[in-house]
């Protein structure tokens, strides 16, 4: 399996914690908070549609709301093959980390 | 002024409503009237527009090449879908082929009816009724701009495909039905009667 961008990882696990609310909006105010910096719709939804395509999430749209002109909003969820690649990027960076001394300790230089 | 009553700039919506593919339209222009409302209630008006138009900036370039490398868009160009969008499924292509198209059809249609020469000569003196006539009078002019025209008017709106078969080879023009394309091909379509009618008239007299 292709391994995911950072930016796939952040938008999986994003998605992974809103569910069953994760839209584009809610997903961009979370990274937000955790990132500190904003992500535009096309930074969101790009990726998400690459990733719907990969098979690693599943959309369905709710009803229309009038606070969005009408439009309804797109719920995305992790699909069993995103399951396994957030549990495969996880393995993968718990193994990589697990490895490499110890970060903390050579940033204060000890 | 009620904030739930207030629009996102059209202009902005619209120039981003033409990159963006079917699949993703409603989510991303709700969510974008979503946020702009919710800006417009704590901000105002102006600095939420401010922000619509900047998102709009940010994201149609990103948007425009990933819908230039979407399949969905790649059928619609081999549908032959050129020069006018059928359906919103072509937005992104319609705004990016439209004026280029536009470009090569209108100087096509000059040369049809001008050529080249006919049209450097004879601007200044353009549209005197002896100018007109001085053109027809150069028929290697007429006949140069028909045959240019011709051919670049149907390469602007058609795709032109050739296939191998066995013992020969079949070649085909497919033009997307619409009414703008239907002009333009019945315009070809006279320009080479027109063209054909004048070679018989001319060859007329050696052939018998």
């Amino acid at each position: 399996m292709k391994l995911l961008s950072r930016t796939e990882e952040a938008l999986l696990l994003a998605v992974h914690t809103l569910a069953p609310g994760a839209y584009g909006l809610a997903i961009g105010a979370y990274l937000k908070e955790l990132t500190g910096k904003s992500w535009s719709v096309g930074a969101i939804y790009i990726p998400l549609e690459r990733l719907e395509q990969r098979g690693l999430l599943s959309s369905h749209d709710g009803d229309p709301t009038p606070e969005r002109g009408g439009r309804s909003k797109r719920y995305y969820l992790l699909s069993p093959k995103g399951v396994e690649a957030l549990s495969e990027a996880k393995r993968l960076l718990d193994a990589l980390w697990a490895g490499a001394p110890d970060i903390n300790a050579v940033r204060h230089g000890i | 002024m009620v904030f739930n009553q207030l629009q996102p700039p059209r202009r902005a919506e619209s120039l981003l409503s033409r990159v963006l593919l079917d699949t993703t339209r409603e989510a991303v222009l709700g969510d974008m009237e979503e946020k702009y409302r919710q800006m417009a209630a704590e901000s105002g008006h102006l600095s939420s527009s401010l922000w619509y138009w900047s998102q709009v900036v940010k994201t149609v370039p990103p948007f425009l090449l990933y819908s230039l490398k979407s399949p969905e868009l790649r059928r619609q160009i081999v549908n032959g879908n050129t020069l006018f969008r059928e359906g919103k499924g072509s937005a992104a292509l319609g705004a990016l082929f439209l004026l280029p198209a536009l470009l090569i059809v209108v100087p096509g249609l000059l040369f049809s009816f001008f050529g080249l020469s006919g049209i450097y000569e004879n601007l200044e003196h353009f549209p005197t009724w002896t100018a007109i006539m001085s053109w027809a009078d150069r028929p290697w002019i007429v006949l140069g701009g028909l045959a240019t025209g011709l051919l670049i008017n149907l390469l602007a709106v058609a795709r032109v495909k050739f296939e191998v078969l066995e013992d020969s080879l079949r070649g085909t023009v497919l033009v997307k039905r619409n009414r703008w394309n239907l002009v333009l091909l019945g315009l070809a379509v006279f320009l080479a009667l027109a063209l054909l009618l004048y070679l018989i008239g001319e060859n007329l007299g050696q052939l018998l």
